[in-house]
């Protein structure tokens, strides 16, 4: 019995844990993109990538080795454990404006002056000491230098003995001890100089966090595509449009095959899969003629006319099932009671069947707001926003957290609608309920 | 229909509107032309392989009732709705030398800091792997969907039939529940070779053109990057949808779905 009991307890363990690694695997690289959108350039361009992005960031500012005026601004790592330095300059305005445009947090004023303020206080009473560490952080950056330029020369020494120069081989040996021995004092030397820097920081600095702007990223993602404000007014257009003729063409159409003849829809079905079979791109080619022609081209009715062509044969299959739910019975039972046969429609089935027509129609604006390839070829001027976020992914490769949060953009509204037709969505495909 | 005939119409013709061969034969000179057919057919066969492989084991696996059913189902969905260009934006910053897959293995103890691994500098057949690791992040979970709503129509009574009939596990699975549920996977299998066919734009994000070259990224490459090959293109896009036609069809025919379409 006790045996049964445990092999029961083993399994579920095991399934639950089967569930939660695809639930992980599913989940995992959708949050590290909206993690990663979130980021400063800062944290964005790290190694390793933190796991999580930050909401302050911790600033120190200490007194430039350099000049008197001059002031350095380091930013905390978190990843690194270390400060990090980014910009040194007397210029307030320039340090806040460039400060701001790598971690996303912008230092007020106010709060920088009375900083430098502390600053100068803490510097006049350890001044000694930091003058002190300060020079010997001097020497010691100068030893490491020379460090650096005999452990390149000894290299290159060594690397012009082959194996077959029998007679130097002794020679190389010696070489190798001293390279070691030198890279041991460099170690020493970068300890230290670690350690002074640390020392430094807690004599010669003043700390501050500020908020970071969570949804800076966002804002300049909009700023730097200068195109991406209408094109996302533009894809808002086209979906709006594909819903209202592939619900317009398909909800009756869908209405006719539910009421009128039961055996289409194997034939949907079929159809279905035969708009699927063209390439959307081989569809979308000779569009372009067709559009242009008509003037469509490059404007989002076009863009909607040869997306409804896809989407019809779906909200026909998806309408028709919805009517076929609603019984007749009820139409009639109206229309015995006095309503004209428009009435019961508009009356009874209608209002039943709103919720799945609202499915569909959020089925057909995942689809329409979704679709990159098509948008591609169709567009040239006037861009869909699936469009730009593919041209910043392609044409920069490097602004990660930029790209990341043109994609969240794109993604939240169809995560959104897809959560709340899922039930539809899973019906759809073979009638799982939940 | 009107557009494909159009696109077949003016693949015929030249500049001048005669009627040639040219563009059709242009493609088939190209080195591109092969190389692209030969990934694509990789691409199809092993993608659509071990995803419903996956798909399949993950539907038996999961295919009783348990509590957050509805809430993993719903998970289940969003990978195959997510729009394109986010996905590419995940993976393209996932795959960079720092990005954070290695910086997840990294902290994980998997690597080191300095054995991150450059996960798109690969040979083309490797990356061509990457592409189908991706994809298949996408489509397995929608494909056990399919799968599952099939499991779960079966009548039990005829799977216990087996099981007193003195069958194992496996004899129970290859005779009565595959042959049961050959609807659910006909549907998802059609409806996945001919996406598979279709594979480009994730390709083009991650890695750019050319670099993998399939037949419909040939295709949108005649059209968006080089100027004036747009009748190539054009030619190009009947050959697909010429080629996807037949993979279709052939299918159908021999997995019996003329007979008796799905459902």
């Amino acid at each position: 019995m006790g045996k049964k009991k445990l092999k029961k307890i083993t399994t579920t363990t095991l399934f639950y844990l089967a569930v939660a690694f695809i639930a992980v695997v599913i989940l995992l690289p959708i949050y590290f993109l909206f993690s990663i959108s979130l980021m400063s350039d800062q944290e964005a361009y790290n190694w390793p990538i933190p796991m999580a992005p930050s909401f302050v960031n911790k600033f120190i500012i200490m007194k430039s080795t350099e000049s008197e005026d001059k002031y350095v601004l380091s930013v905390y790592s978190k990843t690194r454990d270390e400060y990090i330095t980014i910009y040194e300059s007397a210029d307030l305005d320039d340090m806040i404006s460039f400060a701001e445009r790598k971690t996303n947090s912008r230092i007020p004023k106010d709060l920088l002056l009375q900083k430098i303020k502390e600053l100068e206080d803490v510097y006049r009473k350890n001044e000694s000491e930091i003058k002190a560490a300060e020079e010997e952080l001097k020497g010691l950056n100068e030893r490491l230098r020379s460090l650096n330029s005999q452990i390149r020369k000894y290299r290159k020494k060594m690397e012009k003995i082959t194996p077959e120069m029998t007679e130097l081989q002794e020679l190389k040996k010696s070489l190798e001890e001293r390279v070691n021995e030198l890279e041991r004092q460099k170690d020493d030397v970068e300890r230290r100089i670690s350690e002074l820097t640390r020392r430094l920081i807690s004599i010669g600095s003043v700390s501050f966090t500020v908020p970071k702007n969570l949804f800076a990223n966002y804002i300049t993602f909009f700023k730097v595509t200068s195109d991406s404000i209408p094109a996302l007014i533009r894809s808002i257009e086209v979906a709006l449009a594909t819903i209202g003729i592939s619900l317009g063409i398909g909800g009756p159409a869908g209405y006719a095959f539910a009421r009128y003849f039961f055996k289409g829809k194997n034939l949907l079905k079929l159809s279905v899969l035969f708009v699927r079979m063209f390439p959307g791109v081989s569809i979308a080619m000779p569009m372009v003629i067709i559009l242009a022609k008509m003037g469509f081209y490059d404007r989002p009715i076009g863009l909607s006319l040869v997306y409804s062509v896809g989407q019809i044969a779906m909200t026909i299959w998806i309408t028709a099932s919805i009517f076929m739910g609603i019984p007749i019975e009820l139409e009639e039972a109206a229309q015995i009671f006095g309503c004209s046969k428009w009435g019961a429609f508009f009356h009874v089935t209608l209002p039943l069947a709103l919720p799945g027509l609202a499915a569909s129609a959020m089925y057909a604006f995942i689809g329409s707001w979704s679709e990159t390839a098509q948008a591609i070829i169709l567009t040239q001027f006037h861009p869909t926003f699936p469009v730009v976020v593919y041209q910043t992914l392609v044409g920069a490769k490097g602004l990660v957290n930029l790209v990341a949060a043109g994609g969240v953009t794109m993604a939240l509204p169809a995560i959104l609608f897809t959560i709340i037709i899922r039930r539809y969505i899973l019906q759809m495909w073979g009638g799982i309920t939940i | 229909m009107g557009p494909v005939i159009t696109a077949v119409i003016l693949s015929f013709r030249d500049e001048a509107g005669n009627f040639t061969l040219a563009n059709y034969l242009y493609i088939f000179k190209d080195p591109y032309f092969l190389k692209a057919v030969i990934n694509t057919g990789i691409f199809v066969a092993i993608s659509v392989t071990l995803e419903f492989v996956v798909a399949f084991s993950l539907a038996l696996l999961i295919n009783k009732r348990f509590r957050g059913a509805g809430a993993f189902l719903s998970l289940a969905l969003i990978p195959m709705t997510l729009p394109p260009v986010a996905v590419g934006a995940m993976w393209s910053s996932g795959f960079a030398v720092h990005g954070w897959m290695n910086s997840l293995l990294y902290r994980l103890g998997f690597i080191t800091e300095g054995e991150k691994i450059v996960f798109l500098g690969g040979t083309e057949f490797q990356s061509l792997m990457l592409i189908i690791l991706i994809d298949a992040w996408q489509v397995i979970p929608f494909m056990m969907i399919i799968l599952l709503a099939g499991l779960q129509n079966l009548p039990k009574e005829s799977i216990e039939a087996g099981y007193i009939f003195g069958a194992t596990r496996f004899t129970v699975l290859r005779k009565i529940t595959m042959p049961m549920m050959k609807p659910s996977i006909q549907t998802a299998l059609i409806l996945r070779i001919i996406s598979a066919l279709q594979v480009w734009l994730i390709i083009v994000m991650i890695y750019g053109y050319r670099r993998i070259p399939v037949l419909v990224e040939e295709v949108v490459f005649y059209e968006e990057v080089l100027l004036n090959f747009y009748r190539v293109a054009l030619a190009y896009s009947v050959i697909v949808s010429v080629i996807v036609s037949i993979v279709a069809v052939i299918y159908l025919k021999v997995s019996g779905a003329f007979e008796k379409a799905p459902e």
